[in-house]
């Protein structure tokens, strides 16, 4: 029986090869293009928070209590901190950084821009940002006299300056006076951070506390852990282990809620992608099942008159439309998949855009990223779009007398 | 000591008017900024910016005292009128009346335009130490001018990679000044004319500044000094914080 | 006799709007027995088809009743006639007799797919079929290849393969030329005397009305003759 129905649908569908062929490449298109989206903007919204965790935030961050709020010199975590137990052999930190965070004036001939002076440890930062695959120019060196400084990409182009060149840093210290230093461009870093690359300088952090006229401290405990789902849980440790009332320990997206945010508005793009496809899928398939079920009649009338019953005809209609759905999303996972691999792999270059991704936030090679529920989600989609569709001619089917679909032509 | 040996050796220069004697780049420098600012000056000022789409007048009085320390009080337009700046050292406050708020210039505001002009903040702060952040030398002279080239030292912390300053040999007094920066790009130009008897001496009385980077040609900013007063003894009060509000008025 | 169809009082009116309505067969009684081979005709609007509808269970009578051996077909919901429909009956109509994704084997196969027999009962089926109706030649053709004769032997091959005891045929020669006609009618004769199929044949073709053993006029919706040829009362 179930090979009868088989035979029939796919004789059906065989027998309007075109029209069939043509929702196919329909669903498949839009399942391909919504794959697409999703994987590519999903790598986006990844790299985004990657990016912000490298560069500032980490998984986990400490500061002083109050620091946020009133970022001044008076309020450092003290370097001692760095030798508590909890914070030196924890398993679960993968590495950790220092920051000497203050801001500051840097200027050229040309310009001058507000910068945020960032004093780290340099080999520390490095690996613990990352920054040898965000070095755009130069090197990752202060130099042997303590007087190079590093720039965020956008801050160097504002400024016009370019490797080697002398720039003028002036901040106010710890006294309220005002200092004033030359540094070397030693390096210039794209981050893909937008703040970080329009307003950072990276000086070491033993040359910006005397510039600041402050003898110990930092104002920031940057840690990335070897799992970023144990965040919560280090959070907890370090709450319990460490005096609140004097550090403030906050994850990344306490950090940067708006992150957090990305994500979910991600997901609800990507929800309605779905519903997008559900609907092109639904429109085509009700479209063409429709037509293939009206010009039919005669055929079911025939079908009916010798003995089917119209579960039988449900079930092949049924069957009909979900083929063409199948093949629809066939045809888009596979097509799907092999551009996205190709985007896990390559990167999607949008140099061309350069100037607006990066006011997001965003890299200009964005990574795709493929999750499993892209397609499980599109599938189910595509299924109940292909159902629904049936249901309106199938209920004309159904409510006419057999005489009558017989004699309809 | 060092001072009067200067002059009198400046003296000799001027008067014989014959460059006999050649000239020491660092002491003229430090003689023109000494003639330009006084030990003490009080100034009645208009500065005037133009750009593009018109100009802009303001009036002021500035009241300073070596060059660390100054006081300025704008006068006109109304609506700006009574805002006063103090600058102390490497400190820069403001005084709004309208909001009756003492505001310190924080140093990220520093090189921001001051009050819209192509002066900064920090031309104000940081006035021309040029003897002290500048190695000098007379690239050129003629019979009504020297010319020095001022080059900044490695460790100031200056944005000007040169300098070029054309003194008048008859006031010692500078009638051009060229800013350039480190790839000797000529930036700005700082003209000074209208050399008169002010206060009891030589004196220019209008200061044109203008930008020489490409897209900025149609801005300029222009001083002219209506009053100056030299030498004088300014209150030590002047120079505070209170006198910021007090003076206001 | 052995009564195999029995129509008591059937009324059947189309509703064609909501003023006019249309009686199309008033107050039918009839009796067909077991193995009968019936001819219906009339003039054109009489009734015929209306007729072979009800009794193939197409439609609902407006009132009277159909009983077809032990079972009142008129009083059986949608899905209780579906397989009565399968098992016991077998139609042919004017025309456009196939199911057009089939091929011809496939068409007379369809039934007996239904009812679930298994291949080799298929097989021998559709061979002893085309055999009698000299169809070897189509069977792996479709319905759109064959012309109209050999497409109404095709049809008369599917109605019956499934074996069922009663054969109804709307207009079966219509759309032949005599010869076809003629043809036709022999096999219909043939499997009515060889498989003991009742065959009821609605016609107003003197060329079928002539093979009547039983020969029931319709006019206006009733019936206005009903009786069996001389030496043919079964
Ligand atoms: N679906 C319908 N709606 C309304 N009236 C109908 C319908 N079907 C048939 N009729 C009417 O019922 C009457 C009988 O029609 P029927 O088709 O049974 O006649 P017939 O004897 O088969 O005629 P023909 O020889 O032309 O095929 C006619 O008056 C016809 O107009
Ligand atoms: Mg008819």
């Amino acid at each position: 029986m179930y090979k009868l129905i088989w035979h029939m649908a796919w004789n059906a569908l065989g027998r309007r090869r075109g029209r069939s062929l043509l929702v196919t490449l329909m669903i498949g298109a839009s399942l391909w293009g919504l794959l697409f989206m999703e994987g590519i903007y999903d790598g986006m919204t990844e790299q985004m928070i990657d990016n912000t965790v490298k560069s500032d935030s980490g998984n986990l961050s400490l500061f002083a209590q109050g620091y946020r709020l009133d970022p001044s010199l008076d309020r450092l975590l003290p370097d001692s901190l760095l030798n508590q137990q909890i914070l030196r052999t924890n398993p679960l930190i993968k590495s950790r950084s220092i920051r000497f965070s203050h801001t500051g004036l840097l200027a050229t001939a040309h310009a001058a821009r507000q910068v945020q002076i960032q004093g780290v440890p340099l080999e520390e930062e490095i690996v613990h940002a990352g920054l040898s695959d965000k070095l755009a120019q130069g090197r990752l060196h202060f130099g042997s006299d303590g007087n190079g400084a590093i720039l965020g990409h956008g801050l160097a182009g504002k400024l016009r300056v370019s490797i080697g060149q002398k720039i003028i840093l002036s901040a106010q210290d710890r006294q309220q006076n005002i200092n004033s230093l030359v540094l070397k461009v030693n390096g210039i870093i794209r981050s893909g951070n937008q703040p970080i690359d329009d307003k950072i300088l990276y000086m070491d952090i033993e040359q910006c506390r005397e510039f600041l006229g402050v003898s110990q401290g930092f104002s920031q405990l940057s840690l990335i852990l070897h799992n970023p789902d144990n965040t919560a849980l280090l959070q907890e440790q370090l709450l319990r282990e460490l005096d609140d009332s004097a550090i403030e320990i906050l994850r990344w997206d306490q950090l940067y809620p708006a992150l957090l945010q990305g994500r979910q508005v991600m997901k609800t793009f990507n929800l309605i992608c779905n519903l997008l496809v559900f609907c092109v899928a639904g429109l085509g398939v009700w479209g063409v099942m429709t037509v293939s079920v009206l010009e039919r009649l005669r055929e079911f009338g025939i079908m009916i008159a010798v003995g089917t019953s119209f579960q039988q005809i449900r079930a092949q209609v049924l069957l009909e439309s979900t083929l063409l759905g199948l093949g629809g999303f066939i045809l888009g996972a596979g097509s799907g998949v092999a551009t996205l691999l190709w985007f896990v792999e390559h990167g999607l270059n949008l140099e061309v855009f350069q100037e607006g991704l990066q006011a997001f936030g965003m890299d200009t090679i964005i990574y795709a990223i493929i999750r499993p529920d892209y397609f499980t989600t599109a599938l189910i989609a595509i299924l109940l779009a292909c159902t629904a569709s049936v249901i309106l001619p199938l209920r004309r089917l159904k409510q006419a007398r057999p005489v009558t679909i017989l004699n309809s032509q | 000591m060092q001072l009067l040996l200067r002059y009198s050796l400046i003296g000799l220069i001027l008067f014989s008017a014959t460059p006999l004697v050649a000239a020491d780049a660092e002491s003229l420098l430090q003689e023109m900024e000494d003639r330009l600012y006084g030990d003490t000056a009080i100034i009645k000022l208009a500065m005037v910016v133009g750009n593009r789409r018109g100009e802009r007048r303001m009036e002021m009085e500035s009241y300073s005292s070596g060059r660390d320390r100054n006081f300025i009080k704008i006068t006109y337009p109304a609506k700006d009128r009574g805002i006063t700046f103090l600058k102390i050292d490497n400190g820069l406050w403001q005084y709004v009346p309208r909001i009756e708020k003492i505001i310190k210039i924080p140093a990220a505001m520093m090189l921001q335009s001051w009050m819209g002009s192509d002066f900064s903040n920090d031309d104000l702060v940081r006035e021309s130490l040029l003897s002290r952040d500048y190695h000098s030398s007379i690239s050129a002279e003629d019979d009504e001018t020297w010319t020095l080239e001022l080059t900044a030292r490695a460790e100031a912390p200056v944005v000007w990679g040169r300098l070029l300053v054309v003194l008048s040999r008859e006031h010692l007094l500078p009638l051009r000044v060229d800013y350039y920066d480190e790839e000797n790009q000529l930036i700005r130009t700082l003209e000074y004319s209208r050399y008169s008897e002010m206060g009891g001496r030589i004196y220019p009385a209008r200061w044109f500044m203008q930008p020489r980077e490409a897209g900025q040609e149609e801005r300029w900013t222009r001083i002219d000094v209506m009053e100056a007063a030299f030498d004088l003894d300014i209150p030590e009060e002047t120079f505070s914080k209170r006198a910021l509000k007090r003076l206001s008025r | 006799m052995d009564a195999f169809i029995e129509i008591a009082h059937l009324h059947k009116t189309f509703e064609t709007s909501r003023e006019v309505s249309t009686p199309a067969l008033i107050d039918v009684s009839l009796t067909i027995p077991h193995g009968d081979f019936a001819v219906i005709s009339g003039p054109s609007g009489s009734g015929k088809t209306t007729l072979l509808n009800l009794l193939g269970a197409l439609d609902s009578p407006s009132k009277g009743t159909i009983s077809l051996g032990q079972t009142m077909i008129s009083k059986l919901k949608e899905a209780e006639l579906s397989p009565i429909r399968r098992d016991r009956i077998g139609f042919v109509f004017q025309t456009h007799n196939l199911i057009p994704v089939l091929s011809a084997r496939q068409n007379i196969c369809y039934v007996m797919r239904l009812q679930g027999r298994s291949q080799q009962e298929q097989e021998s089926r559709v061979a002893e079929l085309a055999g009698k109706l000299d169809i070897e030649q189509l069977l792996d053709k479709h319905p759109d290849q064959l012309s109209g004769g050999q497409q109404q032997r095709v049809a008369v091959a599917r109605a019956v393969a499934s074996r069922p005891q009663l054969l109804l045929a709307d207009e079966p020669t219509a759309s032949l030329d005599s010869t076809n006609a003629e043809r036709l009618l022999d096999l219909l004769e043939q499997l009515n005397h060889d498989e003991g199929v009742t065959v009821l044949i609605s016609s107003h073709d003197s060329l079928v009305i002539n093979r009547a053993r039983h020969s029931i006029v319709l006019r206006d919706g009733r019936v206005v003759a009903d009786h069996y040829e001389r030496n043919d009362i079964p």
